[in-house]
């Protein structure tokens, strides 16, 4: 247990893990941005309840996108 | 002897009145389907109203509109997956929110130590994970929400959204459907009341396919009678 904390606490390792959930972020937000997107054509295409639920649905969409790019914020400032 | 004939004459229905009568209501102009519309939603304040889980509603309020939409064409059946099709994804989903802290209780239960992984790191990865599993029921939602099937009094419109990177919107006139029929088959089908209809268009046409929808008999019952005005329409 003890060189397990040694190899997980080791900068290095640290670092990489840094790098590759930052990318990971990255690639989700990308993601994100496609919903929305796609969201915004959909309501488009289909206007539901007077843009009531479609409008709702935009929101979330968005809503979803801004807390998954402050994950990428911050996994590149905190962690 | 009483004449049973010549009393029952008197109050028997005439009958080339009943046969004039029936040829007035024959020469009768259809109604028009605006007119029936509208006598529907007098008929029942709730009838034509959508919530937000509706799957089939008939002559929806006007607050339904789609693409290409013709002024004076109106919706008269709006179709959806019949909500049942959605716990393929809400019992998953479900269970996957309280497995974080099951392996946390897992791991307190065995003692094994978790300082190991650093803080920092820890709390970015239950994000990571609570943030793909709310991306997973968002789009699961939205393909449900936006797999429309909309009948109108002109045309058929078939909304495909299969995945996020996939839309697919096909229409087919009424003139061009030749037949409809609906097929129920398993037990959650049975239970839950729902099938797949399918609308057989005239010769190199795909054919087109509302899937699980809910009553579909009714649905099928509706979208034939409206073929059949048309029909009637056009002679």
């Amino acid at each position: 247990m003890l060189e397990l904390n040694n190899i997980l606490n080791s900068n290095t390792l640290n670092l990489t893990i840094k790098i590759l959930l930052a990318a990971l972020a990255l690639v989700f937000f990308i993601f994100t941005v496609i919903i929305v997107s796609r969201v915004k054509i959909l309501n488009h295409s289909v206007q539901i309840y007077a843009n009531k639920a479609s409008s709702l649905l935009f929101t979330f969409a968005i809503l979803y996108s801004v807390a998954v790019f402050f994950l990428f914020i911050i996994i590149l400032v905190i962690v | 002897m009483p004449d049973i004939f010549v009393k029952k004459d008197k109050k028997e229905p005439d009958k080339e009145s009943a046969e004039s009568e029936a040829r007035a209501e024959h020469m009768k102009p259809e109604q028009p389907q605006q007119t029936q519309a509208a006598e529907h939603k007098a008929d029942d304040p709730d009838h034509g109203k959508m919530g937000f889980f509706t799957a089939l509603c008939e002559y929806p309020r006007d607050n339904i509109k789609f693409v290409n939409q013709g002024s004076e064409e109106e919706i008269i059946l709006f179709l959806r997956q019949h909500f049942a099709t959605n716990l393929s994804w809400i019992i998953p989903s479900f269970i996957a929110i309280f497995i974080p802290p099951l392996i946390w209780l897992l791991f307190a239960v065995l003692t094994i130590d978790f300082i190991a992984v650093p803080a920092g790191i820890l709390t970015v990865i239950i994000l990571f994970y609570y943030l793909i599993l709310i991306g997973y029921i968002f789009t699961s939602f939205l393909y449900w929400f936006f797999n429309i099937g909309i009948v109108t009094q002109k045309r058929m419109v078939d909304i495909d959204y299969s995945n996020i990177l996939h839309k697919n919107i096909a229409s087919v006139q009424l003139s061009e459907v030749v037949d409809t029929e609906f097929t129920q088959k398993g037990l959650f089908q049975s239970i839950f009341n729902y099938g797949d209809i399918l609308i057989q268009t005239e010769g190199i046409k795909p054919n087109f396919d509302f899937r699980a929808s809910p009553k579909p008999a009714h649905a099928t019952d509706i979208i034939h009678g409206v073929l059949v005005k048309n029909r009637n329409g056009r002679k």
